[in-house]
């Protein structure tokens, strides 16, 4: 059977058989971002938005998702790019190998809510399994990217900066030596 | 190929191997519910799917030994074939289900006992468990333009799993080309080629590309998981808490096969009991045997774990016992910088920061206030216990570790290694040791692992080896380039190569 899906944008169609599932169906067609860790909705791992809906592509047939629009990391680059940085500086990842189904329902989180207390951050994440980490730092690197962001809009930070606080300890500090070239001495 | 001619192990280890040769790729004798019956082939999975409900397996049904208790010397022998190749000098014997038995002591530990004002006899049990790396098993392999069989595997031990494969397909190892890409984890199960000898198997005949990749189930049922063991302390000391001697007896249920059998139950005692400097005394006996159960294999601790467990849970219980402080009885007993370690194969502990260690967690978790248990309120409370464990980076004198750096012409370095980072992040420490002898920016070292026909050898990535072992490597070699291009340069430049360590970069 012919499957069509709108996949990160573009409208694709692939012969599918009946119990091919979207897993699959989007590995074929290149979302290698997509993993599988247990084919059983145990672990997260191949989470994609089905109409921006995150599902367990493992536990969902292609067939299903016909006519819909579904994402992967591959089509969400720049809205993930907002805070993956923090789960690279906090070294949260290790292997690595869960990391993107954890960032799809990271996206998904700050979608439906954008201003989420760690307890929320919790309760979201809960399903995605991540061997290597212990999560500490998945969670750390969420709840600084949301602080930093806080911070950033904030009246305060600048005020802060305005009664020149002491260069090191001024949060822009960073943000400009991420700027420069690696080993410039600010 | 003639399968039954020779066996051969799955266990990733530095040569001459520590574990039995007992296994084939496809044996007509199968050992428990998950051993490979046959190896079905097809353009797709699904036509392997159609392919698996038409054949049909006439079992005899066996007794099956389930329990480690009863496997030493029982009726139903695991390995009967008589091609089973034991190690030498380990004790093994196929006919009793044994394949290792150890034995080694120093001092008199049954009269140390004896004069002992308490003495623990405890046994304690274990678990198998499963490392369950989010990525499973899986390997691929194809025949490249040279006829030579190429294998891409998730692999701990690139350079074992080449020999491994020529092992098992009885085909010289320089036919043989392994390499691993960027990997989903490994926690030792990995230190086993659980996958990669049915591909190279299947493409080796076929001159067909192949690949197989393990489901959850079946990497929960016919992977390495931890030996499981029982192990029997005894455990003399004084009144005032000053530990005399330990004894320990270790049961340990290697499964089907023996890999990495002999050596994890050596460091359930070689672990545990070197931990008490004070103790006079020790004997440390063992015996590896057979079941019907899952192979075992390497897991973080790699059977340090099981014997500390037991041997920490006794000495809590004598705390306990003499109504002693569990932590002040470590401080009393536990073994320091500069004292032989006997059950630690006679070496000396030559850094041993334990007592430091010890203080800090006093300190730091403010056992003083906690122990043994704190409330929180809310019919809810915290509990305090304490345990000690040793770790070694790397086997000594076995292990081995290499690395090629090259300067390349854009002005960057290349770092060829045979280690497998598996999400340890060994390929970026290995960069920053380069990068600091070299006094170069990180992003100017490129690390490169593994392939067999390109990387230089290295046993491996286990035992908390590589930042030690393969990093020691990566010093040294960068230190030869750094000489070389100030002598160069300093030729160049006329001058003395010292004075040209200002001009570097
Ligand atoms: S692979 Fe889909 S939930 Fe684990
Ligand atoms: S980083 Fe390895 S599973 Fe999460």
């Amino acid at each position: 059977m012919r499957v069509e899906i709108i996949l990160n944008g573009e409208r694709i169609g692939r012969e599918a058989d009946p119990d091919m599932t979207l897993y699959d169906f989007v590995r074929a067609e290149g979302c290698l971002s997509v993993k599988c860790g247990c084919e059983s909705s145990s672990c997260g791992l191949c989470t994609v938005f089905v109409d921006d809906v995150p599902v367990l592509s493992c536990s969902m047939l292609a067939a299903r998702a016909a006519g819909h629009r579904v994402d992967t990391l591959e089509g969400l680059q720049e809205e993930a790019g907002a805070f993956i940085g923090f789960l690279a500086d906090r070294g949260a990842d290790q292997c690595g190998f869960c990391n993107p189904g954890m960032v799809m329902n990271t996206i998904a989180l700050l979608r439906e809510n954008p201003n989420p207390t760690e307890e929320d951050v919790k309760a979201y994440l809960a399903g995605n399994l991540c061997r290597c980490s212990g999560y500490e730092g998945q969670l750390d690197a969420i709840m600084t990217y949301l602080r930093t962001r806080k911070e950033k809009t904030s009246r305060l930070w600048e005020s802060r900066c305005a009664r020149r606080t002491p260069w090191n300890s001024c949060p822009a500090r960073r943000a400009i030596r991420l700027t420069l070239p690696p080993g410039s001495v600010l | 190929m003639d399968q039954n001619g020779k066996r051969y192990t799955q266990a990733g280890q530095t040569p001459p191997e520590p574990s039995p040769m007992d296994r084939l790729v496809l044996d007509r004798h199968v050992r428990f519910v998950g051993d490979p019956v046959a190896l079905v082939v097809g353009r797709t999975e699904k036509a392997c799917e159609r392919a698996l409900p038409l054949i049909r397996v006439q079992y005899e049904v066996l007794p099956a030994v389930l329990d480690m208790d009863i496997a030493l010397d029982n009726p139903t022998v695991i390995h009967p074939e008589e091609n089973w190749e034991e190690v030498p000098g380990i004790g093994g014997d196929r006919m009793r289900n044994l394949v290792s038995h150890e034995e080694s002591g120093s001092g008199d530990i049954d009269a140390v006992l004896s004069s002992c004002d308490v003495v623990i006899d405890r046994t304690y049990r274990t678990q198998a468990c499963q490392q369950a790396m989010m990525e499973t098993f899986r390997s691929y392999a194809e025949i490249d333009a040279f006829g030579r069989l190429v294998i891409t595997a998730s692999t701990q031990i690139v350079f074992h799993t080449r020999r491994i494969v020529a092992n098992a397909l009885h085909i010289p190892e320089a036919m043989i080309r392994v390499r691993k890409p960027r990997i989903g984890g490994g926690f030792g199960a990995k230190q086993t080629a659980v996958s990669a000898v049915y591909p190279a198997f299947v493409t080796w005949k076929l001159k067909k590309p192949s690949m197989i990749v393990f489901s959850r189930v079946e990497s929960q049922t016919a992977s390495s998981p931890r030996h499981p063991m029982e192990l029997h302390v005894k455990l003399g000391a004084m009144k005032d808490g000053t530990i005399r001697g330990i004894a320990l007896h270790t049961l340990s249920d290697t499964g089907a096969y023996g890999e990495h059998g002999p050596t994890t139950i050596g460091l359930s005692g070689h672990k545990s009991i070197p931990l008490y400097g004070s103790a006079e005394a020790f004997r440390f006996t063992g015996d590896c045997v057979y079941t019907n159960h899952m192979s075992s294999g390497a897991y973080r601790g790699y059977g340090a774990t099981q014997g500390i467990f037991a041997v920490e849970s006794a000495v809590n219980e004598l705390a306990d016992t003499l109504h002693l402080d569990p932590l002040a009885i470590r401080e009393k007993n536990q073994v320091r910088e500069g004292m032989v370690m006997p059950a630690y194969f006679g070496e000396t502990a030559g850094s041993c920061a334990l007592d430091r260690c010890l203080e800090s967690v006093r300190r730091r978790i403010d056992w003083d206030e906690n122990f043994p248990v704190k409330e929180l309120g809310d019919g809810k409370c915290l509990a305090y216990g304490i345990a000690m464990a040793m770790q070694g980076s790397g086997i000594s004198a076995v292990d081995q570790g290499s690395a090629t750096i090259k300067l390349s012409d854009g002005g960057f370095f290349n770092l060829i290694v045979g280690s497998a980072d598996m999400g340890t992040g060994s390929n970026t420490t290995l960069s920053q040791i380069a990068a600091e002898v070299l006094d170069v920016d990180l992003a100017r070292v490129q690390c490169f692992d593994a392939d067999t026909d390109i990387s230089p050898y290295d046993s491996g990535s286990y035992a908390s080896s590589t930042a030690y072992v393969t990093g020691g490597a990566v010093e040294k070699a960068a230190r030869k380039l750094r000489e070389k291009i100030l002598a160069y340069g300093a030729e160049l430049l006329h001058c003395d190569p010292e004075g040209m360590w200002g001009h570097w970069k």
